[in-house]
């Protein structure tokens, strides 16, 4: 994977324009991925994704093959753009947004948006269908993630969203591995006790 | 180990990474303590969940929206000397050739200094200089015959010109590097100037 990206690098390097769109190909869906999850904000992950990749081919005669891996590279870029946007958006608004989950007819229309923050430990008829249970569930982990500090979310979501190893994650957010791994541990069990509420529930 | 030790090997139990014996401390606890039996499940389930949350997927028009974009961008800047150095040279490659032309140029440099006429050079200059100097103060006889017996000329000449040598006594070394700073000494210390120059 890594060297196939690094032949690509340098193909691209050479004035192959083509190697370049090979590696959005192979990467834009991680990537992301990793940036909605990491904002909450599916309608500008795209646009952050753009960003992230015209950065990198403005900057691809810096790219030194063996030196670091595209994939980190990547991801470096990302997590620094995903900080900006979060910093100039603000979170407050991302959130209020992130905690609303639908609720869906037969005909699989919305028929009502729900916080699911504020209903789910307390209210458990307006859980009805295992369908609608999963996807609360998944919205609550997604605001619950959300809520996370910034340390602890980036290694979170790169290891258990991304499975990127903690080798890598340490070199993206440039971290010790001890301190990857504690840091990785330590957001699970937070993230568990957001989730308690809810997870007792089901 | 207690509860809170156990919730920091939360992860590594989970990743199956534990060693044997805290492999062995951490099942021990956990057959016991229904505490951690509840955490870890929930733990377990949490972390499970989060990792099988959809993937979000790029929209159709994902690439070609990107390659318009970059499109408009300047072509990836790559220079010639970059590409030339990203396909030939190596660093280490690089490293050995810019050592062998330092060594190379430092050897051409040093060279009339350290080898070949050397000592001829040293001396026809001596012998010029001091010869110019005696014409003038008509004090000193130069002979071609070493720097010995220049340097005793020299001296006899310092003497009556009443200059200061600081640089004399290094000469007696015989180092060339020396010899020509008190050549240079002396050949600008006539009676003409007054040691001014």
């Amino acid at each position: 994977m890594a060297e196939l990206d690094d032949k690509l690098m340098q193909q691209f390097q050479k004035g192959d324009e083509n190697a370049f769109t090979l590696l959005v190909r192979r990467h834009q869906q991680p990537l992301i991925n990793f940036i909605a999850k990491f904002t909450g904000d599916r309608d500008n992950a795209e646009d952050l994704a753009q960003e992230t990749f015209i950065r990198m081919y403005k900057a691809a005669d810096r790219y030194k093959p063996g030196r670091a891996q595209f994939k980190t590279w990547m991801y470096f870029i990302a997590k620094n753009l995903c900080k900006n946007h979060i910093r100039n958006t603000g979170r407050r608004e991302k959130f209020r947004v992130d905690n609303v989950a639908s609720k869906y007819n037969d005909n699989g229309e919305n028929e009502e948006d729900i916080d699911i923050i504020a209903i789910a430990p307390a209210d458990t008829a307006l859980q009805p269908e295992v369908a609608i249970e999963r996807k609360e569930l998944r919205h609550t982990i997604q605001s619950a993630i959300a809520e996370l500090p910034e340390q602890y979310r980036y290694p979170l979501i790169l290891r258990d969203v991304q499975g990127l190893s903690y080798e890598e994650i340490s070199k993206i957010l440039e971290l010790r591995s001890g301190t990857t791994k504690s840091r990785i541990n330590r957001a699970r069990l937070m993230l568990k006790n957001k989730l308690k509420p809810y997870m007792e529930t089901i | 180990m207690n509860c809170l030790q156990m919730e920091e090997n939360f992860s590594s139990y989970f990743e199956d990474t534990l060693d044997f014996n805290s492999l062995q401390i951490f099942e021990e606890h956990l057959e016991y303590c229904e505490a951690c039996q509840k955490e870890y499940k929930l733990f377990r389930e949490s972390v499970s969940e989060l990792q099988q949350l959809p993937q979000d997927v790029p929209s159709p028009d994902f690439l070609s929206t990107l390659q318009q974009q970059l499109s408009q961008e300047q072509p990836a800047a790559i220079s010639f000397w970059r590409r030339l150095y990203t396909q030939f040279v190596t660093p280490k490659w690089a490293l050995s050739g810019g050592f062998v032309m330092v060594l190379a140029i430092t050897g051409m440099f040093l060279y009339p200094f350290n080898f070949g006429n050397v000592n001829n050079t040293i001396t026809d200059t001596l012998s010029k200089t001091t010869q110019s100097v005696d014409d003038k103060s008509n004090s000193v006889i130069v002979e071609e015959s070493g720097t010995q017996s220049n340097r005793q000329t020299l001296r006899n000449n310092q003497t009556h010109l009443g200059t200061t040598f600081s640089g004399f006594s290094h000469t007696v070394s015989g180092k060339p590097m020396q010899r020509r700073y008190v050549l240079k000494q002396v050949s600008y210390s006539t009676p003409v100037t007054g040691g001014g120059l």
